[in-house]
C-alpha cells in the first residue's frame, strides 16, 4: 500500500501549525513551543525525502557485499544523517531560548510579550 | 595552499574555548588574556586571508576523501576567487570590531566569555564562506548565529534580553526554512556537494520543486540577512 502524496501534506501542515503558532501566540512558552513543532515538521519532512517503502535500514553488514544491490533496496541514509545534526543544534537552540524565557521573566515578572514592550521594532 | 584552509575553522574554534576556560579563573585575569588570544587570533586570520588574495582557487577534502565519487559523501573546503574576497572582508571586519570593542567591552563584567562568544562567531562565518557542501554551510550558519544570539543578549539586560528573544525565534524560524531549502534540493539532484548541485540543476527542468526551494532559501537567509522585508529585529538586535 503506498499512501502517494499524503505523508509529505501532513508535514508541511504540520509546519503550518508551527508557524501559527509562533506567528499568533503572545505567551513566550508557547512562541518556544512553536518553534519546536516547526523544527520537527521540517525533520520529518527530511525524513520523508529519504524514505522507501519496504525499504531496509541502512546499516551494511558482511552478509550483503553487493553494493549497487544493498544501495536499491535500503532507504537513503543521509537525510537521517542530516536530521540528527539538526536535533542537536535545534537543541542547543531550545536551550538558549529557554534560559532567555527564563531571564525575561526575572526581569520583566511575566510570559506575556504583548507586556514586554520596550522597543519599538 | 588548501591545507591552510581548516586554519580559518580551528583556530578560532580552539581559541574560543580556550577563552572560555579562561572565565572560570578570577575574571579580571581571564578577560586580560583572552582579549590578547582574540586579538592575536583575528590578526593572524586576516593576514592569512590577505595572503590567499589573487592565488590560484583550491579544494581542501576533510579527513582527506579525494576519490572519485568522494563528492557524494565527502565534504570539502572550498577556496575560490569569490571566496577570497569574503574571506577578507569577514576577517577585516572582524578585527576592526574587536579593536572597538576593547573599550566598549570595559563597562561588562565576564570579559573573557565575550571573547569567546566573538571567536566562535567568527569561526562560523569562515566557515559558511569556504564550505563546499551546503549542510555545512547550515551547521557553520548555526555555530555562528547562535553566538550571536548569545552576543545580542550578552548585557543580561531588559531591552537586550527582549531583542535577542526576537532575533532568536526569527532567527530558528529561518534557519528551519533554509534546512527545508537544502532538503528540497537534496531531493531533487541527490548531491549535497555545491558544485555538483549546480551540475545537477542545470540539467533537470526547473519545475515547481526548485523554485520552491529557492523561495526557501531567499526567505531564510533574507531574514538572517535582515534585507526589506524581512528586516524588523535588525533595529533592536544591533541598537
Amino acid at each position: 500500500m503506498t499512501l502517494g502524496a499524503l505523508p509529505y501534506i501532513l508535514a508541511l501542515v504540520l509546519m503550518l501549525i508551527g508557524l501559527y503558532v509562533v506567528v499568533a501566540k503572545k505567551n513566550i512558552i508557547k512562541i518556544i513551543l512553536g518553534v519546536c513543532i516547526l523544527e520537527y515538521a521540517v525533520n520529518l519532512f527530511l525524513l520523508l525525502l529519504g524514505y522507501r517503502h519496504g525499504g531496509a535500514a541502512p546499516i551494511r553488514t558482511a552478509e550483503q557485499a553487493d553494493t549497487s544491490a544493498f544501495a536499491a533496496g535500503a532507504v537513503d541514509p543521509i537525510p537521517q544523517a542530516l536530521i540528527l545534526t539538526s536535533i542537536v543544534i535545534g537543541l542547543g537552540c531550545l536551550a538558549l531560548m529557554v534560559s532567555l524565557a527564563v531571564r525575561l521573566h526575572e526581569k520583566f515578572g511575566t510570559f506575556d510579550m504583548t507586556r514586554i514592550r520596550e522597543l519599538k521594532g | 595552499m588548501g591545507n591552510m584552509l581548516p586554519l580559518f575553522i580551528a583556530l578560532p574554534l580552539a581559541g574560543g574555548f580556550l577563552a572560555a576556560l579562561g572565565a572560570r579563573k578570577s575574571s579580571l585575569a581571564g578577560g586580560d588574556v583572552a582579549r590578547v588570544m582574540a586579538l592575536i587570533i583575528s590578526g593572524c586570520l586576516l593576514v592569512g586571508s590577505l595572503a590567499l588574495l589573487g592565488r590560484e582557487s583550491c579544494v581542501y577534502w576533510i579527513g582527506g576523501w579525494p576519490s572519485p565519487d568522494a563528492s557524494t559523501v565527502g565534504l570539502s573546503l572550498v577556496c575560490d576567487g569569490f571566496t577570497q574576497m569574503l574571506l577578507v572582508t569577514v576577517n577585516a571586519i572582524g578585527f576592526f570590531a574587536l579593536l572597538y570593542s576593547f573599550s566598549y567591552i570595559q563597562r561588562f563584567t565576564g570579559r573573557a566569555l565575550y571573547y569567546c562568544l566573538f571567536l566562535i562567531l567568527l569561526s562560523g562565518m569562515n566557515a559558511v564562506v569556504l564550505s563546499g557542501d551546503l549542510f555545512n554551510v547550515f551547521v557553520f550558519m548555526e555555530v555562528s548565529v547562535i553566538a550571536s544570539y548569545a552576543l545580542v543578549a550578552f548585557g543580561v539586560e531588559r531591552q537586550e534580553l527582549e531583542a535577542s528573544f526576537k532575533y532568536v525565534i526569527l532567527g530558528s524560524v529561518s534557519s528551519l526554512f533554509v534546512l527545508l531549502g537544502i532538503g528540497l534540493l537534496y531531493n531533487l539532484t541527490g548531491q549535497l556537494n555545491m558544485a555538483l548541485v549546480a551540475d545537477r540543476l542545470a540539467g533537470i527542468e526547473t519545475g515547481p520543486a526548485v523554485w520552491l526551494a529557492a523561495g526557501c532559501f531567499i526567505a531564510g537567509f533574507g531574514l538572517k540577512a535582515a534585507v526589506v522585508p524581512f528586516h524588523a529585529w535588525l533595529p533592536d538586535a544591533h541598537p
